[in-house]
């Protein structure tokens, strides 16, 4: 192929136009060859630019238009709300794992692990009102991570022991203090022992969260990778579709890491 | 618009890009009752109605992208994704507020805390890097190449920039291409930014 063919071929391939053998063909060219995979690199930004180009034209059109008519329709108007029930676990355990937006602007490297990771941000499920009672560590807990008072999350939480019924619940909890708190090492080892429960939502979540904090210690290995897969694939894992989001994009950034 | 939106339809609407995509987009934006759904959820946690129109917006333009690159399932209704997208676009927005809110008053600068204090900055910088990019890229080169990334096909591509043919169209789709590539090779900031990636 010339420079040229070869520039089409990528420019395809960047943009999911190429399939079947011609597409692993070129991949594996690409895997082989530091210089098509440089290049393959710049296809990559071009295509992003390109999303981004669209994305700023479509808000200014949207920015023209009036807002639509506020006719409220039963039943499409009505917020979810969580029930008391429903809210408790969420407070204790949730985490809502949020897709960022920031990825419609060009910021950084976009397809480093630690940047992948910023895209898939763990938070918690909304808690809001006042500190829940005393003696509800882990409500209470829920509420200091919530405002970002993660030292003190990480004191409550540290004081629960293994034989605590709450001690699975209470590792999530700390994993996601520690991971706000930066401290990667910490929360993957939280996150890890909390994926040892044998309560499924919270297990799968702990699973999650350790494979981000690997994504941010750049430790990702194949193994991660099956995780991943399995947890994009399991109806029972309530970000099932994150998860999905996460493995399409590691795909990329496999070339670049 | 009825609200009662067929999922199946309108992604497939959107995936299939061109024309078919503006419409179905239009009739999303429209669909009664969605705007004041998601006014509600903003307004009820700490936000205005300007900050409800930002989010509806951006909810939008994350589900078109989120459709056109295959990251979309369609499982339940597409309003209900959407407001979702948007209720997840709205509490990251006020984690980053809180955060920004937080620095200024007790950390103006320090980088340690905080996931990125800095992003507002970030984001106009890159929306600046991105109009400045597409500006020296020349207005008919853009446009080429937004409708070729929105699935256009070369005739129809040929048609809206009144070019003779699909495969004249294409050859300008291929240089303007090529010259995106060439300003990307000569702007110190994407270069920067190559460099960096995969460090």
């Amino acid at each position: 192929m010339n420079t040229s063919e070869y520039t089409e071929k990528l420019m395809a391939l960047a943009n999911k136009e190429l399939f079947g053998d011609e597409k692993m063909q070129l991949e594996k060219e690409i895997q082989e060859n530091p210089v098509l995979a440089e290049e393959y690199k710049k296809h990559l930004l071009a295509q992003d630019l390109l999303e981004d180009f669209i994305a700023q034209d479509l808000k200014q059109k949207f920015n023209a238009f009036p807002l639509p008519q506020e006719k409220s329709e039963s039943g499409t108007a009505t917020l979810r709300k969580l029930n008391p029930s429903r809210q408790k676990w969420a407070i204790a355990a949730s985490v809502a794992l949020i897709l960022g937006v920031s990825s419609y602007l060009f910021i950084g490297n976009e397809y480093s692990y630690s940047q992948l990771a910023d895209n898939y941000n763990l938070q918690m499920q909304e808690v809001r009102g006042t500190i829940p009672e005393s003696d509800d560590i882990i409500g209470k807990a829920a509420y200091y991570i919530s405002n970002d008072e993660n030292e003190m999350a990480i004191s409550l939480l540290s004081a629960i022991s293994s034989d605590d019924d709450r001690y699975f619940t209470a590792q999530l909890l700390l994993g996601n203090a520690y991971y706000q708190a930066k401290n990667y090492t910490a929360a993957a080892n939280a996150f890890n022992q909390s994926s040892k429960t044998s309560d499924e939502e919270v297990k799968y979540q702990g699973q999650y969260g350790f494979l981000l904090c690997k994504l941010k210690l750049n430790t990702w290995t194949e193994e991660n990778r099956m995780m991943l897969k399995s947890l994009s694939l399991n109806e029972q894992f309530m970000y099932k579709e994150e998860a999905g989001a996460l493995l399409k994009k590691l795909e990329i950034a496999s070339y670049f890491n | 618009m009825n609200s009662s939106l067929e999922t199946m339809d309108l992604a497939a609407a959107i995936r299939s890009g061109g024309p078919k995509r503006e419409q179905a987009l239009s009739n999303l934006y429209n669909v009664t009752g969605l705007f004041l759904k998601i006014k509600q959820m903003v307004t009820n946690h700490g936000g205005n109605e300007e900050d409800a129109r930002d989010v509806f917006h951006e909810g939008i333009i994350t589900l078109d992208r989120k459709i056109r690159q295959n990251e979309y399932e369609d499982r339940g209704t597409i309003e209900s994704y959407l407001f979702g997208v948007c209720r997840f676009i709205w509490s990251n927005q006020q984690r980053k507020n809180k955060r920004v809110e937080l620095k200024e008053d007790f950390t103006p600068f320090d980088r340690s805390s905080g996931e990125n204090p800095l992003d507002t900055m970030l984001n106009n910088e890159g929306q600046h890097l991105v109009a400045t990019l597409f500006g020296q890229l020349g207005e008919n080169c853009s446009k080429i190449l937004t409708l070729w990334k929105l699935s256009y096909s070369m005739n129809e591509i040929a048609e809206e920039m009144g070019l003779p043919s699909g495969d004249n169209a294409r050859k300008h789709k291929f240089r303007c291409y090529q010259k995106l590539l060439g300003l990307i090779d000569n702007s110190p900031e994407l270069a920067i930014n190559l460099k960096n990636v995969g460090q």
